[in-house]
């Protein structure tokens, strides 16, 4: 009888510890998150161009690779019924990505002028949204609760838009694809800490509290780029400044580097540190990926071998950017538009 | 059935509107000067540099910049036919989008008509309504309004080149080069004794 009262004291004593241990994740998880989200901000408000540059170098080779890891460990070893579906998805990354890096040559092969670009931009953004429309609606074909074809009249609302100003709407995957990862990070935690959800919702909160911020606090700042410096002028209109002529630039790199700076963060510290708490195997041990675990329907060599040629690619990312920072820097935007890509059909699998 | 009747009813409205919204523009006055205009002039950014190895003043235009002033110049001079074949695009873009978004409308009548779950039918028509709403009150809004005015640039630096009562002169040598988007003037340097 005493024993079974010292059990049930230990298991009660166990429930509390484990309580508070809990609370006090979720509270370093907040802080954290905030921590990060205030020193972007304030960095990206007070050295947007050098930010930026050091930001590029240091994390966009990295992040690639975050998310070829993660997206591999999201890649069923048997297709099934996905086969469909992974062929659209892995054909579109294909084709838009070749159809994205042929523009700029095909332009200055022919000599275009800006109706012929705006044109190209128009027909490439329009081919985007009518393939996500694609995934959508196979994605909702997999399951009988789901009836997903309302995706074509968003998606033919969507073009619609987009032909209004093809380039404005080019700027806004810009400044959108960054928040993808959040998204990502929302699912993530949805499956594996649910607990931690609402701690993230309210820091989620605050991010447009953030931007507000750096808006009041930039909008009228003097234009950056004065001194026609060519990577200040590339970081510049990759930002959008040649577009949106009236805002200051200062702003406009501000708030993208501050974007990509979250956007970076989330797939450097956040979604591998939670997989690696919730026990999966560090980043670089691939033996639980489940095109390695499973030796018959996987392929572990030609996986293993990826990884590390995508690694080897990231090192030579770096030396590039040291050799030649602003041809690097155009080259990776260019060959970017893969990971920005593949993120659409993933993160349709997870929902 | 009501539901039925209120998408029609929306739809009808949603394509009323359009209708009354493509009322001819006032002629503009033939008397109009290049700065009366509204159309937005093109921009670039101005770089002003002082060298110790230049010896004499030059302005460097960007090729694309003189491409696109050319056809400026172009436009102006041409005939009211030809002016209307370098806006092309306009009109594409204007059938595309037209197009796309009558294509969207239609879609999603259909998805309304054929799901079955209630609350994707209610959600769906919400939004359809919405559209529809904010659809019209953009035509209503922008039917015949004036074009934008162009925004101000913001001069950035160049300020500081001059002062407020002094105006500076000199001769330059002209010359077209490939870099874009980016007027250089290039000085020389100021050595001491010079001025």
């Amino acid at each position: 009888m005493e024993r079974a009262a010292d059990i049930a004291g230990f298991e009660m004593r166990g429930t509390a510890t484990g309580a508070s241990g809990a609370r006090r994740g979720v509270a370093a998880f907040a802080l954290v998150s905030l921590a990060l989200v205030a020193a972007a901000a304030l960095l990206a408000g007070w050295m947007p161009l050098r930010f930026s540059i050091v930001t590029v170098f240091l994390f966009a080779g990295p992040h690639n690779w975050f998310e070829l890891r993660y997206f591999l460990a999201r890649l069923p070893a048997r297709l099934g019924r996905s086969r469909n579906f992974f062929c659209v998805a892995f054909a579109g990354v294909a084709f838009l990505l070749v159809a994205y890096a042929a523009l700029p040559l095909v332009a200055h092969a022919f000599a275009w002028g800006g109706d012929e670009w705006t044109l190209g931009v128009g027909v490439w953004n329009s081919l985007l949204i009518l393939w996500l429309a694609a995934l959508v609606w196979m994605r909702g074909r997999q399951s009988t609760r789901r009836d997903w074809s309302w995706s074509f009249a968003v998606a033919f609302a969507l073009v619609g838009a987009n032909w209004l100003a093809p380039q404005m709407f080019s700027l806004g995957l810009v400044y959108l694809h960054p928040l993808v990862a959040l998204w990502f990070l929302d699912r993530q935690l949805r499956r594996t800490r649910p607990a931690w959800r609402r701690a993230y919702l309210l820091c989620l909160a605050t991010l447009p509290l953030f931007v507000g911020l750096l808006w009041w606090h930039l909008s009228d700042a003097a234009a950056l780029a004065a001194d026609g410096d060519a990577l200040a002028l590339r970081i510049t209109r990759h930002a959008g400044s040649e577009i949106l002529q009236g805002v200051s630039s200062y702003l406009l790199v501000s708030t993208h580097v501050f974007l990509e700076t979250v956007h970076y963060s989330v797939w450097l510290l956040a979604l591998p540190l939670l997989a690696m708490r919730r026990g999966d195997d560090a980043p670089w041990r691939v033996g639980s990926l489940p095109l390695v675990r499973r030796a018959q329907r996987g392929w572990p060599r030609l996986i293993r071998a990826l990884l590390v040629t995508a690694a080897a690619c990231v090192a030579l990312l770096w030396l590039a950017f040291l050799a030649d920072y602003p041809t690097t820097r155009d080259l990776y935007f260019t060959l970017a538009m893969a990971h920005v890509l593949a993120e659409a059909p993933f993160l349709l699998r997870m929902l | 059935m009501k539901l039925r009747l209120c998408c029609l009813s929306l739809a009808l409205f949603a394509f009323a509107l359009p209708a009354f919204a493509d009322i001819a523009a006032p002629r503009p006055t033939p008397t109009a000067t290049p700065q009366q205009s509204r159309r937005p002039l093109p921009a670039a950014r101005m770089l002003i540099e002082s060298r110790n190895d230049a010896t004499e003043a030059r302005l460097q235009i960007p090729r694309n910049m003189l491409r696109q002033l050319h056809a400026e110049m172009e436009r102006d001079s041409a005939s009211g036919a030809s002016a209307a074949a370098t806006h092309s695009l306009r009109p594409t873009q204007t059938i595309i989008a037209g197009v796309f978004l009558s294509l969207s409308l239609a879609f999603a009548g259909i998805f309304i008509a054929r799901t079955r779950a209630r609350t994707a039918r209610q959600a769906a028509a919400i939004a359809l309504f919405i559209f529809a709403a904010t659809g019209a009150l953009a035509f209503k809004t922008f039917a015949n309004a004036r074009a934008p005015e162009p925004r101000t640039l913001d001069a950035g630096s160049l300020k500081l080149a001059t002062t407020p009562d002094t105006e500076l002169n000199g001769v330059i040598r002209v010359e077209v080069v490939d870099e874009h988007n980016v007027f250089k003037l290039v000085v020389p340097a100021t050595t001491k004794g010079s001025r």
